[in-house]
């Protein structure tokens, strides 16, 4: 007589040898471009200010505000999403901004919201229900509109952020992992559609999608020039970048990088653009006025992010296998020796100042701070949780670390002391408003 | 756990958290689509995830949620879901398993997953109290009722095995 222990076993051992995993390479190739594509997005977010140094983070997709704003703050963007790097028009405005205080948008992809955050007080509003699968976050220029990507069906969602209400979803290719907006604010690109990689740019005025661009495989990056003119677009499963016209939305000849490109930053004179070869374990500089690839800079292990500093002098590169962050010098394009950080680095920003970057470490569960002056790591900051994402807010006070699953913490850069964290679940994106 | 840990890892365990995946859904595609998708994400949080016990564990509850999210967004109930499941295609040897297979799938969706966790994963009930975020109370109370519903089918259904 069959007990309930061996018919269970029966049926199990039944599907069990029907299972057909797919092969160990693929699993892994499909789980780091997730990773990267999370990060990636943080990237986006940025805007830095010109030159003034603004923020020097992970500015690079977005540069959107950069030219436009004075020395205006960046966004921050921590997650997944392209940050809105809204950077502020004018720095009259910006001094206005700061009256009413600034927004962080916090991506839930498990629960499919978004959470927005009051900076000054460290209060949760209620969460704003998006598409499925929310991945990344970019906040227009002016702070008005933020749009998050959903990854199913393919759709991006305009939250208009004077209300935090979210508007009909408008139709992107598949899967869009990142969003960039261009400093004028007038044209979103969100790119994604894996191996038929495409660009979908949306018309911010109108929040229509116009005719969408082939670009390579694997989209995981995108950056624009402070000027506007230039998108450029990392095709993370090949080795090339391509480069997108913004005033007649064509694509350029590609340019030819390292390996597996999953980052990209473009310094604030919008001369160069550093793209990191997560295989090659090297980071390409292209000059942006030829699109033209300088000799690759050797960096550590698996680069995944890229932050400039306000001042365009240095590039902050991390590199998520090495657990290092590589400073590289952008006047000569030579790599100084390598931070140390704390195990699996991922995430990275730099604050308005220019003064320190935050780098936040996955496994080790900490925040690296590095006094840029030095290139020297400070003493690590506990998170309680597993840092994904790191946005700073515009007025540089405090820098906000996305939790993979514990929700967000914010630290106070003053004296790099974690404040109580915000139990908001998984946290895979975020922005903050200009 | 690195690259080569969790090839080893992976190999190891795909095959029988399929089994146990499907053993608590009814629905053999869709364990193995929530296996699959659940490996991939325990490489991207693998730095969270630290011995290979705990692993099995990680990736089992990640599976369960996703198959349980699948099922609510198509806007299903759980019980509901398992009776709807795809016709098991593959459904194997003889009515008798199909039977079992039938009272297994009416019993309520967490009483099923206690069951398996107990009889095919070999957990301890504080275990699964703590897999299934439960009070071991209730893990006690949860496999009673769903031995209770499906022993009668096991007695009514004890057939030689057809291989």
């Amino acid at each position: 007589m069959t007990d309930l222990n061996e018919e269970l076993r029966r049926l199990a051992d039944e599907a069990a040898r029907e299972a057909r995993p797919l092969a160990v390479a693929d699993v892994i190739r499909q789980g780091d471009r997730r990773q990267r594509r999370a990060i990636t997005r943080r990237y986006l977010g940025r805007a830095p200010g010109p030159v003034t140094g603004a923020r020097p983070g992970r500015r690079w997709r977005r540069w959107v505000a950069p030219l436009a704003a004075a020395g205006a703050v960046v966004a921050v963007v921590a997650g997944t999403a392209a940050v809105s790097g809204a950077i502020r028009g004018s720095r009259t405005a910006a001094g206005a901004g700061l009256a009413h205080g600034t927004t962080a948008y916090v991506v839930n992809s498990a629960k499919d919201t978004v959470i927005p955050i009051r900076t000054a007080t460290n209060t949760a509003l209620p969460p704003i229900k998006v598409g499925i699968q929310p991945m990344a976050i970019a906040i227009t220029p002016d702070g008005k509109t933020a749009y998050v990507a959903n990854e199913v069906p393919g759709s991006v969602t305009p939250i208009r952020t004077a209300t935090n209400t979210a508007l009909p979803p408008i139709k992107t290719g598949s899967t869009p992992v990142a969003i960039a907006i261009t400093p004028d604010g007038k044209t979103a690109y969100v790119i994604g559609g894996g191996d038929s990689g495409t660009v979908t740019p949306i018309r911010t005025a109108t929040n229509t999608a116009l005719p969408r661009i082939k670009v390579g495989r694997l989209p995981m990056a995108i950056a624009i020039t402070p000027d506007g003119k230039t998108a450029y677009v990392a095709n993370s499963n090949s080795t090339m970048v391509t480069p997108i016209r913004t005033a007649t939305n064509t694509a350029l000849p590609p340019i030819k990088t390292g390996h597996g490109p999953a980052a990209i930053a473009i310094t604030p004179d919008g001369k160069t653009a550093y793209v990191a070869n997560g295989a090659s374990g090297t980071v390409t500089p292209i000059r942006t006025a030829t699109n033209t690839a300088l000799p690759p800079i050797k960096t550590g292990g698996d680069p995944l992010a890229i932050a400039i500093t306000p001042d365009g002098r240095t590039a902050y590169v991390v590199n998520q296998d090495s657990d290092t962050v590589t400073p590289i010098r952008t006047a000569t394009n030579t790599a100084l020796p390598p931070i140390k950080t704390g195990r699996l680095p991922q995430a990275i920003a730099i604050s308005p100042d220019g003064k320190t970057a935050y780098v936040g470490n996955n496994t080790a569960g900490t925040v690296t701070p590095i006094r840029i002056a030095t290139n020297t790591a400070l003493p690590p900051i506990k998170t309680g949780g597993n840092p994904f994402e790191i946005a700073i807010t515009p007025n540089g006070k405090t820098a906000y670390v996305a939790l993979v699953t514990a929700g967000v913490i914010p630290i106070r850069t003053a004296t790099n002391t974690a404040l109580p964290g915000l139990k908001i679940g998984y946290s895979s994106a975020i922005a903050i408003t200009p | 756990m690195d690259r080569e840990e969790f090839t080893s890892f992976y190999a190891s365990s795909f095959p029988r958290l399929v089994g146990q995946l499907y053993a608590m859904t009814g629905d053999r595609a869709e364990a193995q689509d929530a296996v699959q998708e659940a490996f991939v994400r325990a490489w991207v949080h693998r730095g969270q995830i630290d011995t290979e016990r705990g692993a099995e564990a990680w990736v089992r509850v990640t599976a369960w949620r996703i198959a349980v999210s699948r099922w609510r967004r198509a806007q299903k109930g759980l019980r509901l879901m398992m009776l709807a499941a795809r016709p098991d295609r593959a459904a194997g040897p003889g009515p008798d398993r199909v039977a079992f297979v039938a009272a297994l799938r009416r019993v309520p969706a967490e009483q099923r997953r206690a069951l398996v966790l107990f009889h095919l994963a070999d957990l301890t009930v504080e275990q699964i109290a703590a897999e299934t975020g439960v009070r071991p109370g209730t893990v006690k109370a949860r496999l009673a009722r769903g031995r209770a519903a499906v022993t009668p089918y096991l007695r009514e259904t004890t057939a030689p095995v057809s291989e």
